[in-house]
């Protein structure tokens, strides 16, 4: 469901994007359209995106077409989705000691829409870190 | 008195510190003119208390000219006719004086005079708190010569303000006109503020246009139209344009000058949807009382026409919780209950060991414990 989404293909493009939002907030997903966390992610991402929509809105981003972001913000993984708010990078804790972005599949579409909405919420209040009730501390479940 | 060599910078400056002071010998490279650390550098404790009383008799001491070394009596006056003043502290020593720590203290004049500030007559102004200050001055003015004007012109002054408006009557208006703005709900305020608003401008553009500032930032072109709105300010609705916004700033809408007038003309008409729709549903009490308080809408489940407004999840609704003591399936659920109340319940500690929520929606079924839930997100 990649092509649902709207996708970002420069670091200008995904800057303006960030500055021009002023009341909703931003969900980018770096990554590649071909990779499958990313198709699974995407998946979820475009279910909830209508749901979402007064409140946030979702651009995908190939890190190899814009490079620009993968060191400042350690995109190393397959898949990670980042939090924007009025040009802020928003920190969320889900408990995986990793609180700057969300780098797995989350096969849940409330809890993504709950994540979403807490992020919303709290950088509406001036946070910079918002505490999501989940703990995904064991998403490992072998 | 220790006497402490204070050098300028030439050769000589060697000895900073002589031998009638060797406990400070510790720190002798910090502690010079102007270092206001007059400890040691060492964790003993011991070493504390020795030198208080000693040092305090001697850190006031002035300064005498000839403790400075290094300073010329004359030199040549003119430098191609650049005027040169010798290097010495004759004029600062006239002027004030240098104390022990090098701290230079300017001399009071006692010849600068005041006169404005001598002729206040501070008994009168206080008996009149309310009345202008300017009042009680013009009357007790002394006139000096030189001063005769201002006097005048304050007499006639205040003549005209007696003319056009009483003294009592100005101050009995201004606070009835302060009165109906604070008893404004945060609607009627910007039901107010949209009267003042042209279409596709902000408050903020709003305020420029009617303050008659035009189109500063425009481009060039832009500032040949815009001289001519230049001299078009509108005072009394720039007053109450600023005077309402800053109401809604007061009452907590933060973002209120960036809000354009479409925007608010949205949020407006939500909100009389919702006021009408909580009004006929008796409404919980809070809100009804708290005139700041967002309507809840509990209609969703009940009214079609609202469901669709609902099913975007806005988030201006209060959010209503229901919870159980336990992860069983068939626990009891209590609720619903107001996320201020789930906080209050949380703060004082009901939930010692974390009680299992969720919003009352449809879309959510998992519960969240309240020991990781931010109610104060939600209200």
């Amino acid at each position: 469901m990649s092509y649902m989404l709207p996708h970002l293909h420069n670091g200008w493009q995904v800057d303006q994007a960030i500055l021009s939002e002023e009341d909703r907030a931003l969900v980018i997903r770096f990554g590649h359209d071909w990779d499958p966390t990313c198709m699974k992610m995407d998946e979820v991402l475009y279910s909830i995106a209508e749901k979402v929509k007064n409140f946030a809105v979702i651009y995908l981003v190939d890190i190899t077409e814009v490079p620009d972001f993968n060191k400042i913000y350690e995109l190393y993984d397959p898949c990670t989705v980042m939090f924007f708010f009025r040009n802020k990078h928003i920190m969320i804790d889900l408990g995986t000691g990793n609180n700057n972005k969300i780098n797995w599949t989350m096969e849940d579409k409330q809890e993504m829409i709950d994540i979403v909405e807490t992020i919303y919420r709290g950088a509406r209040k001036g946070r910079g870190l918002v505490v999501f009730p989940k703990d995904y501390s064991t998403k490992y479940s072998y | 008195m220790s006497k402490r060599k204070v050098t300028f910078g030439d050769g000589d400056g060697g000895e900073l510190l002589d031998e009638d002071v060797p406990k400070k010998k510790l720190c002798e490279d910090v502690v010079g003119p102007g270092s206001r650390f007059k400890g040691k550098h060492s964790l003993d404790s011991d070493e504390e208390d020795e030198e208080e009383d000693g040092d305090k008799s001697s850190k006031y001491n002035i300064l005498a000219s000839d403790d400075v070394e290094g300073q010329e009596g004359a030199t040549i006056d003119c430098d191609e006719g650049v005027p040169i003043t010798p290097f010495n502290l004759d004029e600062e020593m006239q002027e004030g004086h240098f104390d022990s720590e090098g701290n230079y203290y300017v001399k009071k004049d006692e010849e600068i005079r005041d006169n404005w500030l001598d002729n206040i007559d501070w008994v009168k102004i206080r008996e009149q708190p309310t009345k202008r200050k300017k009042k009680g001055l013009a009357a007790k003015r002394r006139r000096r010569v030189g001063d005769e004007d201002e006097a005048e012109e304050e007499k006639q002054r205040e003549e005209k303000q007696a003319d056009s408006d009483e003294e009592e009557d100005m101050e009995e208006e201004k606070e009835p006109v302060e009165d109906p703005l604070a008893s404004f709900s945060q609607h009627q305020l910007t039901e107010a503020m949209l009267e003042l608003l042209l279409p596709g401008e902000t408050v903020a553009t709003g305020l420029r246009r009617l303050g008659g500032l035009g189109g500063r930032k425009k481009g060039k072109q832009r500032e040949e139209n815009g001289k001519a709105e230049e001299t078009n300010r509108d005072t009394e609705k720039l007053d109450r344009l600023t005077a309402l916004a800053d109401r809604l700033v007061g009452s907590g809408v933060f973002e209120i000058y960036q809000q354009t007038y479409e925007k608010l003309a949205y949020t407006l008409k939500g909100k009389s949807q919702q006021q009408s729709v909580g009004r006929s549903l008796n409404g919980e009490e809070e809100d009804e009382l708290d005139m700041f308080a967002d309507k809840i809408d509990e209609k969703h489940s009940v009214k079609a026409p609202d469901k669709e407004d609902q099913d975007d999840e806005t988030v201006s609704d209060d959010v209503m919780w229901e919870y159980k003591w336990d992860t069983e399936e068939n626990s009891e659920l209590y609720g619903p209950f107001s996320s201020q109340q789930m906080q209050g319940w949380v703060d004082e500690g009901y939930f010692k060991d974390g009680v299992y929520c969720r919003r009352i929606e449809q879309g959510s079924a998992q519960f969240y414990n309240s020991k990781r839930l931010d109610f104060d997100l939600y209200t």
